[in-house]
C-alpha cells in the first residue's frame, strides 16, 4: 500500500507572498534574443523580488557553444542592460549566477538530450529542486514536436515522482494557420497532458489587461450595463508605430494578421465581452473565454471584401521622422502582399451582444503606439436641452480601456459648461494608472513565468482556445491570398490605415476614434 | 518653535491653521497644477495615520513616509502628542508632492499635527474630519503598549488595520500578550499587523523552502523538538518577542511541537541587535533527523543542513539575506486589508 507524502505545513500563507515550489528552469534557446530581453531580466525580477523559490536554478540550452561562464555573462548583461530591472543588487546577481548553468546541444540530437538529463539531474540534487522541471521553449514553433519528443525519449517528460511536476511554456506563434495549429497541439499533445502545456501570450501577462476582469468582475456598477441593450459598439485598437525593426523575414511570413489579430486582439476581445465565470481558475475562466470566440460569427470567403480590410504602409513621416514604405524595408520582397494593416468587422452570436458590432484594428507605422478598447454606449435617449449647444455628441458615453502605452481608464461623459446658457460638452474622467499605484508593474514574462511555476494556467491558452481563434481567421487569410490582386501600399505611414477601412464604420454611421 | 515641526526635513511642511488643513492642501494642489508638477486629477488609495512617539522618531518617520509616498499616492497623518508642548495648543503643517515619472507622479499629502497632552481629543477631531471618504484607513502605531493610551483610544474607532511593531511592547511575553488583545479588540473588523512578525519572513521562507524538498519532507513524521536561539543582549537577558512569534508559528504549523519547544539566547552579535533570531533548529527525539538553520553574518544569509534519521548530511543550502528597510516591512503591511490567519495562529499557540 502506498505511504502518503506529508503535506509542508510551512508553505500555508507564504504562497500568496509568491513563493513557490522549487523548480529547475530550462530554457531552450537559450542564446536567442527572447531569452536576453525578456526572460533572464525576467527570472531576475522574479528572484530580487523573493518570487522565486529559493531552491531554484536556471539551465540555459541551445545549439551555440557556449560555456556556462558565457551564459552567466548573458545575465549579467541582461540585467545591465534591461530596463525592465527594478533594483540592480550584485549581491543578488552573484547568488542567482551561481545557479544558472548551460548545455550546448542540437535540439535534433537524441544525444544532446541524454547529456541534458544527465546535467538536470545533478543539478536537481545540488539545488534541491525536487526534480519539478520547467521547460520554456523560446525557439521556432516549427521545433516544438521534435524537442517535445526527444524530451520523451530521454525521459525528462515524465515527473520524477508522483508529487513532482513537469510543465512546458511554448511561446506563439502556435502555428501560421488551423491546419498548422491542429497537427502542433497533437505533437505537444501526444507526450503531454494539456495541463503541462502553458502556451504563452504576454498580453495576458500585462497587469492592465487582467484589469479589464477586475474592472468588470468586481465593480457592480458597469456589468448591468455591459450588454446589448445599452452598449452601441465595440472598437479594440491594437497600434504600433514601429515598423519591423529587421524582422523583414520573419513579418513577411507572418503579417498583422498572425502576428496581432490571432492572438492579441481577440484575447482582448473575449476578455471583454466574455460571461463572468463560475471562479477564477483556469478551467472556468478559460471556457467563459474561448466560448466568446466560439460565439463571434464566422466570416465566409464571400464576406471577407465587406467586412474585413487589408492594408500596407506606403513611406511617410511617423512623429517628424521620415520612414521608408513597407515594401523598401530590408528582406521584404519589393511586391510583398503582406498586410501591415487589418480592420475586422465583427459581431457575436449570444444573447449578450447580438447586433453590438465590434470593430477590431491593428496595423504597423501608425501615428502612435496605442491600445486600448472603447466601449462607446448608446446616446441618451431623448435629449431635453433642445437650445443647447452640444460639442462632440458622438465622443462622449465611452468608457476607454487604455491598455498601453498610459494605462488607465477614462470615461467620457458630457457635462454642462459654466455660464447662464446650456452648453454641454464632453469632458473625461480619468484614472491613471502609473498615478495611483506606481510604475512599477511586473512585466507579462515576470507575471507568467511565475504563473506557471505555482501552476496557474488561466493566464496561458488552451488548445481549443488556440484552435477556436484561428478558425476565426483562417478563412481570411485563404481568402487574402485567393485576391492576390491588391493595390499595396494603400496608405501612408503615420495615417490611421487605408481608406477603405474608415468606409468599413462609415457604412454604419460609425467613425474610428481619434487616438 | 513652531516654524517646523520637530524632526522634519527643513523646508518640506507649511505652518497652517488647523481648521485650514484642506484649504491650504487644496491651494497647494492648484500651485503645483500651475506649474505642472501636479496632474489635474487628484488620486489617493488610503489615509495613513502615524501616531509619532516623540521628536527622535520623527526623523525616522518622514525619512520612511518620504520613501512610501514614492508607491502609493496617500495622505499621511502624522500625530504626536507631547508632554512638553503647552497644554492645549495644537499645531499643523501641510505638504504636497508628487514623485516619480512626470508622465504618471505619484502626489501624496502629508499633514503633521503636534499637541499638547491636553489636546488628545481635538487631535482626534482633527484628524476625524481629514480622513479621505470611502477610502481605508491605516494607523501606524509606533509605541509602546497602546492600552490606555488617549490618543489610541481616539484613533482606533475610525481604522480599518493597525500596524504596531512588538518589539516595542517590551520584553516577549508581554509584547505577544498586548497583540493578542490587540487583535482581541480589532475584531473582524479592524486587523492587527506587527512589523516584527513581518521581520520574521525570511525564516518562515527558508523553513518551508526545506520542507519542499521530497526528503526533507520525509523527515517531517520524526520532527518533534524545536529550538529557537537569538542574539544574547546584555546581563538581564529578556525573552525575545520575535523568538517567540517564531515559536508560535512553528507550533502551530507542526503541533507536536507545542510542549517541546524553547526559545534561549545564544552569544551576543557585534552586528545583530539583541532579540533577533540567529539560530533555529528541527531535531527527531527517535533519531538524528534535524534540520538546523543558522544565520551567517557576512555575507549575510541563512544556512541550512539538513540531516537524515542516521545523522548523514543530506543537503545543505545557503539562503541570501536581504533586511527589509522601516519602508518595506510597512510596505508589506499596507499591501492587503483583512486579517492574517497564519500570525493569529502564531500568536493564539
Amino acid at each position: 500500500m502506498a505511504v502518503a507524502q506529508p503535506v509542508n505545513p510551512f508553505r500555508e500563507g507564504l504562497q500568496l507572498e509568491g513563493a513557490t515550489q522549487p523548480v529547475q528552469l530550462c530554457i531552450f534557446g537559450a542564446s536567442g534574443d527572447l531569452t536576453k530581453r525578456k526572460l533572464l531580466p525576467a527570472i531576475y525580477n522574479l528572484v530580487q523580488a523573493g518570487l522565486a523559490p529559493q531552491a531554484f536554478s536556471v539551465v540555459g540550452f541551445a545549439r551555440n557553444d557556449m560555456s556556462e561562464d558565457d551564459f552567466r555573462k548573458v545575465l549579467t548583461d541582461a540585467v545591465a542592460e534591461s530596463s525592465e530591472i527594478r533594483v540592480r543588487d550584485a549581491d543578488l546577481l552573484k547568488h542567482l549566477c551561481e545557479r544558472v548553468d548551460y548545455v550546448s546541444g542540437d535540439f535534433h540530437d537524441p544525444a544532446a538530450y541524454v547529456g541534458l538529463k544527465a546535467r538536470l539531474d545533478e543539478l536537481d540534487k545540488r539545488y534541491a529542486t525536487s526534480g519539478n522541471r520547467i521547460f520554456y521553449i523560446a525557439t521556432p514553433a516549427s521545433l516544438y514536436g521534435d524537442i517535445t519528443a526527444k524530451l520523451h525519449e530521454s525521459g525528462l517528460i515524465k515527473p520524477e515522482h508522483p508529487d513532482s511536476f513537469v510543465r512546458m511554456i511554448v511561446e506563439k506563434p502556435f502555428g501560421r494557420d488551423l491546419a498548422s495549429a491542429k497537427k502542433l497541439n497533437a505533437e505537444l499533445l501526444t507526450y503531454l497532458n494539456e495541463d503541462q502545456i502553458y502556451r504563452i501570450d504576454h498580453y495576458l501577462g500585462k497587469e492592465t489587461v487582467q484589469n479589464i476582469l477586475v474592472l468588470r468582475f468586481a465593480n457592480g456598477v458597469f456589468e448591468p450595463i455591459w450588454n446589448r441593450r445599452y452598449v452601441d459598439s465595440v472598437q479594440i485598437t491594437v497600434a504600433e508605430s514601429l515598423g519591423l525593426e529587421g524582422r523583414g523575414n520573419f513579418y513577411e511570413e507572418t503579417g498583422v494578421v498572425r502576428d496581432v489579430i490571432q492572438n492579441h486582439a481577440l484575447q482582448l476581445m473575449s476578455l471583454v465581452a466574455m460571461e463572468p465565470p463560475t471562479s477564477f481558475d483556469a478551467r472556468d475562466f478559460r471556457d467563459e473565454k474561448i466560448r466568446v470566440v466560439e460565439a463571434i460569427r464566422p466570416i465566409t470567403p464571400s464576406e471577407v471584401a465587406r467586412e474585413t480590410v487589408r492594408g500596407q504602409y506606403g513611406p511617410g513621416s511617423v512623429a517628424g521622422e521620415r520612414v521608408v514604405g513597407y515594401r523598401q524595408e530590408p528582406n521584404v520582397a519589393p511586391d510583398s502582399i503582406t498586410p501591415t494593416y487589418a480592420a475586422f468587422h465583427l459581431v457575436i452570436d449570444n444573447w449578450r451582444w447580438a447586433g453590438v458590432p465590434f470593430y477590431i484594428r491593428s496595423g504597423k507605422r501608425m501615428p502612435k503606439r496605442v491600445t486600448e478598447i472603447a466601449m462607446q454606449f448608446k446616446e441618451a435617449p431623448h435629449l431635453p436641452f433642445r437650445k443647447a449647444s452640444i460639442e462632440t455628441p458622438k465622443g462622449s458615453n465611452v468608457l476607454s480601456l487604455q491598455i498601453q502605452p498610459d494605462e488607465g481608464i477614462v470615461l467620457r461623459f458630457n457635462a454642462k459648461v459654466p455660464g447662464p446658457s446650456m452648453r454641454i460638452r464632453a469632458v473625461e474622467m480619468d484614472f491613471g494608472y502609473g498615478e495611483t499605484f506606481g510604475a512599477e508593474d511586473a512585466s507579462p514574462y515576470e507575471r507568467l513565468i511565475l504563473d506557471c511555476m505555482k501552476g496557474d494556467q488561466t493566464l496561458f491558452d488552451r488548445a481549443d482556445g488556440v484552435e477556436a481563434a484561428w478558425a476565426l481567421v483562417d478563412p481570411v487569410l485563404t481568402q487574402w491570398d485567393v485576391q492576390r490582386t491588391v493595390a499595396f501600399p494603400n496608405y501612408d505611414a503615420g495615417t490611421w490605415g487605408p481608406a477603405d477601412a474608415d468606409e468599413l464604420l462609415a457604412r454604419d454611421g460609425r467613425m474610428w476614434r481619434r487616438l | 518653535m513652531t516654524q517646523m515641526p520637530d524632526g522634519a526635513p527643513m523646508g518640506t511642511l507649511t505652518l497652517v491653521p488647523v481648521a485650514q488643513i484642506e484649504k491650504a492642501l487644496q491651494q497647494r494642489r492648484l500651485e503645483m497644477i500651475a506649474k505642472e508638477e501636479h496632474p489635474h486629477a487628484h488620486t489617493c488609495v488610503m489615509t495613513l495615520i502615524i501616531a509619532v512617539q516623540d521628536e527622535h522618531d520623527n526623523v525616522e518617520v518622514f525619512k520612511t513616509v518620504e520613501q512610501l509616498a514614492g508607491k502609493y499616492p496617500i495622505r499621511v497623518i502624522t500625530v504626536q502628542s507631547t508632554a512638553g508642548r503647552g497644554g492645549d495648543e495644537l499645531l499643523a503643517w501641510i505638504n504636497a508632492a508628487c514623485e516619480g515619472e512626470p508622465s504618471a507622479p505619484i502626489c501624496s499629502e502629508e499633514i503633521a499635527i503636534q499637541a499638547g497632552v491636553d489636546s488628545v481629543d481635538r487631535v482626534v477631531s482633527a484628524v476625524r474630519g481629514l480622513l479621505v471618504p470611502y477610502l481605508p484607513v491605516f494607523l501606524w502605531w509606533r509605541g509602546s503598549t497602546p492600552h490606555g493610551d488617549f490618543l489610541w483610544r481616539g484613533l482606533r474607532p475610525m481604522c480599518d488595520r493597525i500596524i504596531v511593531d512588538s518589539i516595542l511592547f517590551g520584553d516577549g511575553a508581554a509584547a505577544l500578550d498586548t497583540l493578542r488583545r490587540l487583535v482581541g479588540v480589532g475584531g473582524k473588523r479592524m486587523s492587527v499587523r506587527d512589523l516584527n512578525w513581518e521581520r520574521t519572513a525570511p525564516w518562515r521562507a527558508a523553513i518551508a523552502t526545506c520542507f519542499d524538498d521530497r526528503e526533507i519532507l520525509a523527515l517531517l513524521p520524526d520532527i518533534d523538538r524545536c529550538a529557537i536561539t537569538y542574539a544574547a543582549g546584555g546581563e538581564k537577558e529578556l525573552p525575545s518577542a520575535r523568538a517567540m512569534l517564531m515559536q508560535g508559528w512553528l507550533t502551530s504549523r507542526l503541533s507536536r511541537l507545542r510542549g517541546h519547544s524553547r526559545t534561549a539566547p545564544g552569544k551576543s552579535w557585534v552586528d545583530v541587535a539583541p532579540g533577533r533570531v540567529v539560530a533555529i533548529t528541527l531535531t527527531a527525539s527517535l533519531n538524528k533527523a534535524a534540520v538546523m538553520l543558522v544565520r551567517q553574518p557576512s555575507p549575510s544569509g541563512i544556512e541550512v543542513q539538513a540531516h537524515g534519521t542516521d545523522g548523514g548530511l543530506l543537503r545543505r543550502w545557503r539562503f541570501p539575506a536581504h533586511t527589509l528597510t522601516q519602508a518595506e516591512l510597512l510596505d508589506g503591511c499596507l499591501e492587503t486589508l483583512g486579517a492574517d490567519p497564519i500570525f493569529e495562529s502564531a500568536l493564539e499557540s
